[in-house]
């Protein structure tokens, strides 16, 4: 049977729940259970004798046995209550709540540039296979997927900072003494496109560029690749040929019979490709110096300071499940057969 | 285009192993070696890629680079290409309750993007290089694990399967004697593509100060140390392992791209 | 009214010929059959007439609007937008839809269905709606029943025949099936290599050759099946089936796809388990030991099957040689130059040159590929052997050799079959009784000749009816 989009939705919502469960159950193994002993790494210095070890085990309630210590982990963590960063002090979900934006418009900013040139390029490769454009295609789809990230993004600020000197100092988000526009989005263009404040805008769209390109660049090479392979096998496909029999209108036939097609195993990689760009973050975030959650991730883990760790993963798990659920509607709505119900 | 760009990332790999192999004796200058007075050279007919900081020759810390890049790579995806195939085969041909706990802790590792995944072990197991090996092997198991299945699991009932049972072979036969072997091309493929994506990721996780820590060479390392003089006109320092670090995948995910074409041209997509 | 004319048509494909002079007419209210082998150039022809390839030579003319009807019809409409939208594409509104669709024999409330949630005969209906829509004087059907099973082949082309008769349409029906073309088409041009041999009328090819059904040769039971069922969850495959093979006879099964008949052959031989039900061959239970064990089964060797689809059925990294030898390896413990022997005897039997051995399967033809698994089906020296669907991938002239091949073994090693079909013609060539299976259960069974005469199950009927008269005829 297939099922209404949002009874679909609603399927697909409830399905994530358990995967969202294996998660938490993840990182409670991964970052509690693996290491040899957290408060031992933990209490370092001068103080820290066995005592203190051992106090620490109670405060954290490593003594405990492992399913009790489970439960009291999922408890926290659906209270919000993701600890205390022991190098900012403040709470987890504060830190983590208050980069979140910067990380957010970086990689939105920069799935939307991929999203268009590779969907473009792939197109034009596809129409005109063994062209230039199609050569072109093929080169970037193999090129980029072996960019690392931060040479890119080294090479990036090499030749548009220190050379040409386009582009603003690459550290954060703004220049050094400008004050940010009032935080209402926490998107520093919405925000200061809402103050009125145009050197801030123009400040935050300079600061993003660099960044933003070396992130979509990344996700330029599969998704490029992608497209054009599903276009090429849509255009020779039986369907398409029964429309030109037809002598369907050329729009037609390419909007709703080769397009649509060719969405749905587009559609299907976007969530892995978004995936790759999680990942890639971290990366360009330390080569950037933005102040997102890869950042904050990032000292945590120099500093083998657990708690924002811990975070940091469930968060991007969160969001990663969300943007799979979005990719699993899209399907669904694009491709009836992903809706039926076994 | 694949067949001279293939025969090229070939001898390009052919390159990368024969200097992974003797790389540290014939490099021109001790890449240990300190001496701050020439620091910061750039190229040079001397040092062909300059030298750092405390004056070590870049050029030869690149080549002794390739060692310790391509043994991470290679021992993470031998590790995951066994375990991977073995596991996804067995789940793919008896399905049952193997088949759904495997499948539940693929989904688990995949909800998470993997270089996080990578990142959060290296810290929970260890800051080491042998645990780099093992965090890269865990994130690409679930590729071995899922691929192995579904092709196993597409043959499963294949006529050249029912012959072998026919014939007498026992599960065990077919699984190992008889699918796996014929998965071997196309695992051969996936391993090609996975060297690359492996090398990335590992010299990903030592730019963030993971895994291989200074003095040692190793291409992320480089580039992270490289990194502050950017800003200061002194490129070479970063630029030049990362250009390695680049080569080398980029050698790789051809050769893979043309072992694939070779195998199954119908398959040809790029 | 000529509707169309074709003189001297060629097109090519690179440096092969696909089409060579080929010149023909096709009047208004004329069926005309388009009959040739796959790569005779027929749906190259096709293609030409609709204008979707160049021709490099030769002109067509003619009046009126053509339209396509193609083989495949699920694939050959879009899978992501519903029918009456496809429908409203090619009409311009969606307010004639459901006229049309009912025209084709679909409920108009079908408009709403993708064309996954139908059968494939719907869907060619819907493709034959498609093209009807457009208005066409001449309707092109290439090879329109392909992947349909029988009785609905028969509806699909009664139904084109009939709104070409409404209409006055003209007709061009595609197909290798020379006997069905004889059945519908007013004349029919044979092809051949892109060539036109000639073009001929239904009345002037020979008659069908008159089968000779053979005796059912009484034996003691080799084989007894009682209540035998496989159920998939609700899904009831095969349903309380009974049967008896006797020694050296060969026994047919028929049925449609789905029928159920593949999943009972896999239960008799051992390679899945049933749900219900016993089989016992040679007076031992072997459905006591389930499939994953038969492996190392004392009598795996006596009971061997020959996989559907050959080609598929050899393991693409083994050679000829080695195919066969490794059943003899495991089940007959043979090795050096005994194995060697026995296969070489094996190689002999189903005439295959010994230059083959070494051969992988992709070096081999269809035929050879056939050969092969039926020698490594008959390695261990089997006394019950398991026929599926022995010729289904194999080309006319092929099929019979392979049932004359079938036959002789039968009659020299005394060895017994079940020949699973879904063509009766192949079961009448081979068997002396016949099962007829439908929705998992045998609903008819007795000696061939019987069967054939007098059916007794309307659903045998309905298969009989629909095999076209003169399928024995090749162009």
């Amino acid at each position: 049977m297939r099922q209404s989009i949002p009874a679909f939705a609603a399927r697909r919502l409830l399905a994530i729940l358990p995967v969202l469960a294996g998660a938490v159950v993840f990182v409670f193994v991964v970052m509690r259970l693996l290491p040899a002993d957290p408060a031992a790494f933990l209490v370092t210095g001068p103080q820290g004798g066995p005592e203190q070890i051992a106090a620490l085990r109670a405060r954290l309630g490593l003594d405990r046995s492992i399913p009790e210590q489970l439960a009291r982990y999922v408890r926290d963590v659906l209270s919000g209550d993701l600890g205390r960063s022991l190098t900012t002090g403040e709470p987890v979900l504060a830190d983590l709540l208050q980069r979140l934006p910067a990380s957010l418009e970086l990689t939105i900013a920069a799935f939307a540039v991929a999203l268009a040139a590779g969907i473009a390029l792939g197109t034009a490769a596809a129409f005109r296979p063994g062209s230039a454009v199609d050569h072109a295609c093929r080169f970037i789809a193999t090129a980029g997927n072996s960019l690392p990230g931060f040479v890119v993004g080294l090479c990036l600020i090499y030749v548009f900072y220190v050379r040409l000197g386009w582009s603003p100092e690459p550290v954060g988000r703004l220049d050094g003494l400008m004050v940010p526009p009032p935080a209402v989005t926490g998107f520093l263009l919405a925000d200061s496109l809402l103050a009125g404040d145009g050197a801030a805008f123009r400040s935050a769209l300079g600061h993003l560029v660099l960044p933003a390109a070396t992130m979509a660049l990344f996700a330029l090479a599969p998704l490029a690749r992608i497209t054009r392979a599903a276009l090429i096998e849509v255009l020779a496909s039986d369907y398409v040929r029964t429309a030109r029999a037809l002598q369907l209108p050329t729009r037609l036939v390419v909007v709703h019979y080769a397009l649509h097609n060719a969405a749905v195993p587009i559609v299907t990689t976007l969530g892995l490709i978004f995936s790759y760009m999680l990942g890639a973050n971290v990366l360009v975030e330390k080569v950037f110096a933005w102040p997102g959650i890869g950042s904050y991730a990032l000292e945590a883990v120099l500093s083998a300071d657990y708690a924002p760790i811990q975070g940091y993963v469930l968060l991007v798990a969160l969001s990663f499940a969300a943007v799979n659920l979005l990719v699993d509607i899209l399907y669904g709505l694009l491709d009836p057969r992903a809706r039926i119900r076994p | 285009m694949t067949r001279p760009l293939g025969i090229a990332a070939l001898l390009a790999i052919g390159l990368l192993i024969l200097l992974a192999l003797i790389g540290p004796a014939i490099v021109p200058h001790d890449p240990l070696a300190t001496r701050v007075a020439s620091g910061l050279q750039p190229p040079s007919a001397v040092h062909w890629f300059g030298t750092d900081q405390l004056g070590r020759d870049i050029f030869s810390r690149v080549v002794v680079a390739t060692r310790l890049d391509l043994a991470i790579a290679a021992s993470a995806v031998c590790l995951s290409l066994v375990t991977g195939a073995a596991i996804g085969a067995a789940c793919g041909y008896f399905g049952g309750v193997l088949d759904r706990w495997a499948g539940r802790v693929v989904d688990m590792l995949m909800a998470f993007p993997l270089f996080v995944v990578a990142m959060a072990l290296v810290v929970a197991l260890g800051n080491s290089v042998a645990n780099i090996v093992y965090a890269t092997a865990i994130i690409n198991l679930p590729f071995y694990i899922r691929f192995a299945r579904a092709e196993v699991a597409v043959r499963r009932d294949a006529g050249y399967v029912q012959a072998a049972r026919l014939g007498g072979a026992g599960p065990w036969r077919i699984v190992f004697g008889t699918l796996l072997p014929n998965l071997a091309p196309s695992l051969a493929v996936q391993m090609s593509l996975n060297l690359g994506w492996a090398i990335l990721n590992a010299a990903g996780l030592s730019f963030i100060g993971l895994g291989v820590r200074p003095p040692a060479a190793e291409w992320g390392v480089l580039t992270a140390e490289g990194a502050p003089f950017l800003i200061s006109g002194q490129w070479w320092v970063a630029v030049f392992p990362g250009l390695a670090l680049m080569g080398a995948v980029f050698a790789f995910n051809l050769a893979g791209d043309a072992l694939r074409d070779l195998l199954d041209p119908r398959r040809r997509t790029t | 009214m000529t509707l169309a004319e074709v003189s001297g048509l060629g097109v090519s494909f690179g440096r092969i010929r696909a089409v060579d002079d080929v010149s023909f007419t096709v009047a208004a209210g004329e069926m005309l059959g388009l009959v040739g082998a796959s790569g005779s150039g027929k749906s190259v022809t096709a293609l030409a007439l609709m204008g979707l390839v160049k021709p490099d030579r030769g002109t067509i003319t003619g009046q009126g609007r053509r339209a396509i009807v193609f083989q495949n019809a699920r694939r050959a409409l879009n899978p992501t937008r519903t029918i009456g939208r496809q429908l409203a594409d090619v009409l311009g509104s969606p307010v004639r839809v459901g006229d049309m669709l009912r025209r084709v024999g679909l409920s108009p409330d079908r408009a709403d269905a993708y064309p996954f949630e139908l059968s494939g005969g719907m869907c060619q209906r819907v493709m034959i709606a498609l093209a009807l829509a457009t208005d066409p004087a001449l309707l092109i059907a290439d090879e329109p029943t392909t992947g349909l099973d029988t009785t609905v082949q028969a509806t699909i082309l009664d139904l084109i025949a009939d709104l070409a008769r409404e209409r006055g349409m003209g007709t061009i029906l595609i197909t290798h099936d020379l006997a069905l073309a004889a059945q519908r088409c007013d004349r029919i041009a044979l092809l051949e290599g892109g060539r036109l041999v000639r073009i001929v009328l239904p009345g002037d090819l020979p008659p069908r050759p008159v089968a000779s059904p053979q005796a059912a040769a009484p034996g003691s039971t080799l084989l007894r099946v009682d209540g035998l069922a496989k159920h998939y969850g609700k899904l009831r495959a095969v349903d309380g089936v009974d049967l008896v093979v006797r020694e050296g006879e060969a026994l047919g099964l028929v049925g449609e796809s789905g029928c159920g008949k593949s999943t009972l052959a896999a239960m008799l031989a051992r390679l899945i388990d049933p749900t219900a039900g016993r089989i016992e061959f040679a007076g031992e239970d072997i459905a006591a030991v389930p499939a994953r064990r038969a492996a190392a089964a004392a009598w795996r060797g006596r009971l061997q099957m020959v996989v559907q689809d050959a080609g598929d059925s050899l393991d693409p990294r083994l050679t000829a040689a080695e195919a066969v030898a490794a059943p003899l390896r495991r089940l007959c413990r043979l090795s050096g130059a005994a194995l060697h022997a026995r296969v070489a005897e094996l190689f002999d039997r189903v005439h295959l040159p010994r230059a083959l051995h070494d051969r992988l399967p992709y070096q081999l033809s269809g035929g050879q590929q056939a050969r092969v698994g039926i020698a490594r089906a008959l390695a261990p020296g089997p006394g019950f052997v398991i026929l599926d669907e022995p010729t289904a991938a194999l080309d006319a002239a092929l099929q019979d050799a392979i049932m004359r091949l079938l036959d002789d073994l039968r009659r020299d090693l005394g060895v017994a079959y079940l020949l699973i079909s879904h063509d009766l013609d192949v079961i009448r060539q081979l068997c002396g009784r016949v099962m007829v299976m439908q929705a998992g259960r045998i609903v008819e069974a007795g000696p061939v000749a019987e069967v054939f005469a007098r059916p007794a199950h309307p659903h045998t009927a309905g298969l009989i009816a629909a095999i076209p008269q003169g399928r024995a005829l090749r162009p």
